[in-house]
């Protein structure tokens, strides 16, 4: 299998005018398609800081990332916004829904933003289907539940159809009954799509149920 | 990107009422200032009723000439100068002499003692075929009339209205204008008193007045008249007029040099000082308007964007969300800068109507006042209109227009680039 996440030497050190902070520390890690990946650890140790230099949301201070064997450093925003439509999908813990759009404006973002996307609200009502939220799509954000929300963050999340899906503490504002719905949801799309999945979590059992465990202490891989 | 822009500011709008309303009313009232701003120098400068021929108007107003003392002299045009040089320029389509009353004048109401006070001008048959008065009744006075000298007056609807006439009752009746018995002959519409070169409620011919054959003593071609010349050639009539008067400061004044200030002049030139013997210093005259026009855009885009940045602060996770699902700035900044124009449009609409109910009112005179050099304004007794078409005219619309979108830009670029440039990972905290 070939590698669809490739970091190498990582390092992210945040910087004010009066300290210095390592939130990654030569970090190497290499993910398979088709994986589902779970990244355990403390809080403060830099998973969440991993995630979004995978995401290409922030760029480390030092080393590369390769996402589909493609190295990412030194793109520019429109590359690297095309690369996050193209190959990218997140699944945040506090959801990110857009309060002012309703539920289906909110799945069809990401293909607002690709170019030659055809029939989005088909697509949109596909994915909100897929997740089981078919009868919500005029609702507000407002209005859903903590799941349904969710939910509609992960219809947003493969609208767009991703190799990669970015999962942080998808769970960690719902409780037990939504988060083994959300679960299911995530391997589900696992099994059945083949998308790799990469999720933060401080659960254990979440995290046993993935192929693969990753511990991260003070910035650093640990095995 | 339009559609997302325009539900997006609806949602916007509904969900900040508070903010929405700031907006839109800081944004009318910033269009209402430019475009009154924009109306009356369109009403000054353009070819507007009854001065649909401005652009070719050529207007002498003041002569001046050293008396033996060594004291200056400024008068008009005499007739005699009229009738040997005006009347016959070779390089102008109509000629006219006119004689402004320098005070308003009082018109009695038939059969009543009480008396208003009008503009009134004394011109000759001439005069009509360079201001374009719209007669809604009769005729002005012809030839003939002119020639005999008979009383025979045009007035303006509003003074047929104030009269108790309507306009083809008016025809034919007597009204006593400044203690002369005239038979009106024509009503005509009423044009703005922004105007100081077309702006008069009677026009009577000035053979009925007997001093139209006056001429000052030591230099006879000064008098009391002034000069409307129509003519696509002012360097020609220019040249005619001064190879005129330098014969007859040689032959009749020892030399003593007639001086015209460089008139004829052109009516915008005149709609920037009605004082002919003033310089006009038009590179001057546009700095300080533009100037004017950029405090009146800098000062609400400013205060504006200050509440686009608050605005901003509180979309900065939707535009976190939005980068991280694809959209890059460029995309972005075209977003705000749509969801922001809808509402400036709101308030543009909004700032027109403000801008039309204000020039309706008594308010425009103060208006005109502040931005027009007409020295009719300066009596209280006449009030200022503005016509359908001065108000309504498509450069007008296209003006306001334009102020949206430079304060849409002025006002949202800054916010909304600071904004995007945030880090990604920043917005979503």
């Amino acid at each position: 299998m070939s590698s669809i996440i490739k970091l190498n030497d990582i390092s992210k050190i945040y910087r004010t005018k009066t300290i210095e902070t390592q939130a990654l520390d030569k970090v190497n890690l290499e993910i398979e398609a088709g994986e589902f990946v779970s990244i355990m650890g403390p809080s403060g140790c830099g998973k969440s800081t991993l995630l979004n230099i995978i995401g290409l949301l922030d760029v480390p201070t030092t080393g590369t990332v390769e996402l589909c064997g493609k190295p990412t450093a030194g793109l520019k925003d429109k590359a690297l916004a095309h690369l996050r439509n193209e190959t990218l999908g997140f699944v945040f813990q506090s959801f990110h829904l857009i309060p002012t759009l309703s539920v289906i404006d909110n799945v069809t973002v990401p293909l607002i933003y690709r170019k030659g996307a055809k029939n989005i609200r088909r697509q949109a009502l596909e994915a909100l289907e897929k997740v089981g939220l078919g009868h919500r799509v005029n609702h507000m954000p407002s209005q859903l539940s903590g799941g349904q929300a969710q939910r509609v963050a992960i219809a947003r999340a493969i609208i767009g159809n991703p190799s990669i899906i970015l999962a942080d503490e998808p769970c960690g504002n719902l409780d037990s009954k939504m988060s083994a719905e959300i679960m299911d949801l995530l391997h589900s799309l696992n099994r059945e799509d083949g998308r790799t999945i990469v999720m933060v979590t401080h659960n254990e059992d979440q995290a046993r149920a993935t192929d693969r465990i990753i511990h991260f202490f003070d910035g650093r891989r640990v095995e | 990107m339009i559609l997302t822009g325009l539900k997006q500011a609806w949602q916007l709008l509904k969900q900040n009422k508070l903010f929405s309303t700031i907006y839109i009313v800081g944004t009318a009232l910033a269009i209402a200032s430019t475009t009154i701003f924009a109306i009356i120098y369109y009403v000054r400068l353009a070819s507007v009723y009854p001065e649909y021929q401005r652009e070719r108007i050529l207007t002498l107003t003041t002569l001046s000439y050293e008396m033996p003392k060594g004291l200056r002299f400024t008068p008009g045009v005499s007739f005699k100068a009229m009738e040997e040089c005006f009347y016959k320029l070779s390089d102008a389509e109509a000629v006219s002499a006119y004689i402004d009353e320098s005070r308003l004048t009082p018109i009695f109401v038939p059969g009543k003692k009480s008396s208003f006070d009008i503009v009134m001008r004394l011109a000759d048959p001439a005069y009509f075929n360079i201001i374009n008065y719209e007669f809604v009744s009769g005729r002005p006075f012809s030839q003939e009339d002119f020639d005999s000298g008979i009383p025979k007056v045009a007035i303006s609807d509003r003074v047929a209205s104030s009269l108790g006439f309507n306009s083809v009752d008016a025809i034919g009746q007597t009204v006593n204008i400044g203690f002369v018995d005239y038979e009106i002959c024509g009503v005509f519409r009423e044009g703005s008193a922004v105007n100081n070169l077309s702006y008069v409620q009677a026009v009577a011919p000035y053979t009925t007045n007997p001093a139209y054959e006056f001429s000052y003593p030591g230099c006879a071609v000064t008098g009391m008249l002034s000069v409307m010349i129509l003519s696509d050639h002012k360097d020609a009539v220019s040249r005619e007029i001064n190879e005129y008067f330098r014969k007859y400061s040689s032959s009749e004044m020892e030399g003593r040099k007639i001086e015209t200030y460089g008139q004829p002049r052109t009516a915008l030139m005149g709609a920037f000082n009605s004082n002919a013997e003033f310089e006009v210093d038009l590179a001057r005259i546009i700095r300080q308007n533009a100037l004017i026009l950029l405090v009146l855009l800098l000062v609400p885009a400013l205060n504006l964007s200050g509440l686009i940045a608050g605005r901003m602060d509180s979309r900065m996770g939707e535009l976190g969300i939005r980068k991280s699902f694809g959209a890059t700035r460029g995309s972005l900044l075209c977003q705000v800068l749509w969801e922001n124009l809808w509402l400036t449009v709101i308030g543009g609409v909004l700032g027109l109507l403000l801008t039309w109910i204000l020039l309706s009112t008594d308010m425009a005179s103060a208006f005109a006042t502040i931005l027009s050099t007409s020295n009719k304004l300066n009596d209280p007794s006449v009030t200022v209109r503005f016509t359908s078409d001065m108000l309504f005219a498509p450069a007008i619309f296209g003006l306001a227009f334009l102020f949206c979108v430079i304060l849409n830009i002025l006002s949202a670029i800054i916010p909304a680039y600071y904004a995007l440039n945030r880090p990604i990972v920043k917005s979503l905290k």
